[in-house]
């Protein structure tokens, strides 16, 4: 039996070259990172060129991988984020293209007078209503799960600012959301 | 506490991320204000919606494609160890074919034989990681029993990406016992996959100064087909200085079957040994 190596071991034994260590970090974030893209992009076909792009940018950038700087997941989502950043780029729409306030508005409010809606269906709604930044910082944190900590180190920036982040951003998505209702 | 600085507690309350102090006059006031009640509670469902959100399982084709792109990069760096003057990072990927295709292999030949490079110096030159961190090189301890027990396991797997892992292995080994030699001398005589028998003969490449592997190495060059692992094997006994290699090296020449970029090898090394 081989013994099970934490992420970080696995990915020094990918930068020392042995490259096919990696499917075992893509079989354990896979699923997350698919999910990641797909809340914030809302398209499965995109969400997984993306989950390839990263992983492609995983080997490419691998040398770049130091684990005194944190987890191995904080840095593969610094990764996701740049390459979702790219993405949106590449469109030449901006990150929010999902975005526009008042269409979600709309939406919503044609929506809460007809049959009851899936809860699950409103919040992504919702979600979409929020802009680009907002929904990522609340993707990491609630969707994905992340700590404040590795929040801040994936999004460079501090605890107490993350915190604010969430904050505002919560406070944005439950005026969406209940508006509904 | 007033309402504003107690809404702005909420989540971390929700979190259970507060001190037993302050949530409990949190939870004082809650009984006793009915606006921070509702956005409490309103937070609360928002929070537990998202967090209970079904996740979607990406298609099994996801995982094809990374095993696709993973050989691809593989085959690539394996090559790259040989060519050091085109540095992976910068080759385009489109230029990549599937490392099965004949026109690769060709191609391969030619890059070896137009660059004429030593394959011995690139292989030791290969970056074998500077740092002297403390952790990596516990952590290579702790991998190195393991790399063997990985090899022996996977060396007859069915599945010929396992098997390049499996020789792949054996490359970071310092000084592999002669079972993890005849292992890899078997796979690069008799593996029914090309990638898989070149992996091997790269691995082997590393222990060549051990005559008794380039014994190995000369017998095996008579019994391989495959122009890529002919012109490596040709290149690294020549590189050695291997003499007894003339013999076969000839009987590749004669072979009417050889192809052309194979006879240059051949010729060049004979010029040379
Ligand atoms: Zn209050």
């Amino acid at each position: 039996m081989v013994p099970e190596l934490s992420d970080e071991k696995i990915m020094l034994l990918v930068r020392e070259g042995h490259l096919s260590e990696l499917t075992a970090l893509f079989d354990r974030y896979q699923v997350s990172l698919y999910n990641f893209f797909l809340r914030l992009t809302s398209d499965r076909a995109v969400s997984q060129d993306l989950t390839q792009n990263l992983f492609y940018r995983v080997i490419r950038y691998r040398q770049s991988y130091e684990p005194a700087q944190g987890s191995f997941r904080s840095w593969i989502y610094r990764m996701a984020r740049n390459v979702h950043v790219d993405f949106c780029k590449q469109q030449q729409k901006g990150p929010g293209r999902l975005a526009d306030p008042e269409e979600v508005e709309q939406q919503l409010a044609d929506q809460s007078t007809g049959y009851t809606q899936d809860q699950y269906q409103r919040l992504d709604l919702a979600l979409a209503g929020l802009d680009p930044d907002q929904r990522e910082v609340l993707v990491l944190s609630r969707y994905q799960g992340l700590k404040y900590e590795e929040i801040a180190r994936i999004r460079e920036s501090s605890v107490a600012a993350i915190k604010v982040q969430v904050y505002r951003a919560l406070k944005q998505l439950r005026t969406l959301y209940f508006k509904q209702i | 506490m007033n309402c504003k600085e107690i809404q702005a507690k909420l989540i971390d309350y929700l979190d259970q991320g507060l001190d037993p102090t302050t949530a409990a006059a949190i939870r004082q006031h809650l009984e006793t204000c009915a606006e921070c009640t509702r956005e409490m509670q309103e937070l609360k469902e928002l929070l537990t919606t998202m967090k209970d959100s079904p996740r979607e399982m990406p298609p099994p084709v996801l995982r094809e494609s990374f095993d696709t792109m993973l050989q691809s990069e593989l085959n690539m760096l394996t090559t790259a160890n040989i060519i050091q003057e085109f540095p992976a990072e910068e080759r385009p990927r489109k230029n990549l074919l599937p490392f099965s295709s004949p026109v690769w292999k060709v191609a391969a030949a030619v890059i070896l034989l137009a660059s004429g490079i030593s394959i011995g110096a690139a292989l030791r030159t290969r970056p074998e990681t500077s740092s002297t961190d403390d952790q990596l090189s516990a952590l290579r301890k702790e991998v190195k029993e393991m790399k063997e027990q990985v090899l022996f396991s996977l060396i007859d797997d069915e599945s010929a990406s396992q098997r390049i892992k499996a020789v792949s292995y054996a490359e970071g080994m310092a000084s592999p016992d002669q079972q993890v030699i005849d292992a890899l001398m078997n796979t690069l005589n008799n593996d029914k996959n090309g990638n898989v028998r070149l992996a091997s003969l790269y691995s082997l490449a590393r222990f060549s100064d051990r005559r008794s592997v380039r014994d190995s190495l000369v017998a095996s060059l008579s019994r391989q087909t495959e122009p890529i692992i002919q012109v490596v094997l040709i290149n690294l006994l020549t590189e050695k200085r291997e003499t007894r290699a003339i013999a076969p090296i000839k009987d590749i020449l004669t072979n009417k079957k050889t192809l052309k970029e194979v006879r240059d090898a051949a010729q060049r090394s004979l010029k040379v040994l």
